[in-house]
């Protein structure tokens, strides 16, 4: 894909830009957390264990510290306009994620996941040009506080 | 694996412990299921070679919790919490062997604030660092 073409690209992304999809809220069952943590190798009992978590400042289980990634790709698919896929740009990769954390996600929590288009901008690499894409994805619990703040940027080439 | 309880116990350039963690393919597919992440790079060997890979290559999003996982399992959420994390991919990551550690960028201790912050690799098998980042704690 040339410079221009590639342009074309960040236009109508930039005309998007702001654009939310509709909040999604999903309960966080303490299974969930159990089965993340151990796909990541943890073995920390406050992801796992009920009884310990008690013991806790917390009171119940927490979930590790990149759980609010698991609550965003639902939400980035519905941003409205959001390409799946674009021709002449195959390959999609993942640059930089960036996370703000007010406090962990626990089990019974009913955590809300809104997803907004942030930023799009070109670069030319070795692999010639570049579209990149900044999504940010607020979460925030029942009492409309905030949880985290997610940035994922993709490369498309 | 020793952990820390008091900021005291942290000095600006002390590593993490670290680890080395073994992924493979089957570790893609089960991440992929418990993070609800299903994008065909982890799990479709035909979609990645079409697109010039030499294979499936392992979530970001698993490199960064195993990079947190390096900071947690030595400062526990028990004693801090992360306030913030930030990671870049500089290379893609293929199932293999892969190295975690780090070290103390900075401690601040003033007042009520007590933080902490570290600067977080992962290195493939070859030593090449595929990602970077940063994150901070604050000690309750």
């Amino acid at each position: 894909m040339t410079e221009d073409e590639i342009e074309v690209h960040v236009q109508r992304l930039r005309d998007r830009i702001g654009l939310s999809s509709p909040p999604e809220t999903i309960l966080i069952e303490a299974g969930a957390i159990r089965k993340f943590a151990r796909s990541i190798g943890e073995t920390n009992p406050i992801y796992f264990d009920d009884d310990y978590a008690r013991t806790t400042r917390f009171g119940r289980i927490i979930a590790p510290p990149s759980y609010p990634s698991c609550l965003i790709f639902s939400v980035m698919s519905r941003i409205p306009g959001a390409d799946p896929a674009i021709e002449g740009l195959p390959r999609v990769l993942h640059t930089d994620d960036i996370v703000e954390s007010s406090r962990p996600i626990m089990a019974g929590d009913l955590i809300t996941s809104t997803a907004r288009l942030a930023d799009a901008f070109h670069r030319t690499g070795k692999q010639g040009p570049m579209l990149f894409e900044a999504i940010d994805i607020t979460q925030t619990d029942h009492m409309n506080a905030r949880v985290a703040v997610v940035r994922m940027i993709t490369v498309r080439y | 694996m020793t952990t820390i309880s008091h900021i005291d116990e942290l000095a600006v350039g002390q590593a993490l412990p670290g680890f080395t963690h073994t992924i493979t393919t089957a570790d893609l597919v089960r991440y992929a299921g418990a993070s609800d992440d299903y994008a065909p790079q982890h799990w479709d060997h035909l979609y990645m070679s079409e697109r010039g890979f030499s294979g499936v290559i392992v979530h970001g999003w698993l490199t960064c919790a195993l990079m947190c996982r390096a900071a947690t399992e030595w400062i526990p959420p028990e004693t801090a919490d992360i306030s913030n994390y930030a990671v870049r991919y500089h290379a893609v990551t293929y199932p293999g062997d892969l190295l975690f550690g780090g070290e103390v960028a900075s401690v601040t201790i003033d007042g009520d604030t007590r933080t902490v912050d570290l600067t977080l690799w992962a290195k493939n098998a070859g030593g090449v660092t595929t990602t970077s980042g940063t994150l901070r704690l604050s000690f309750v």
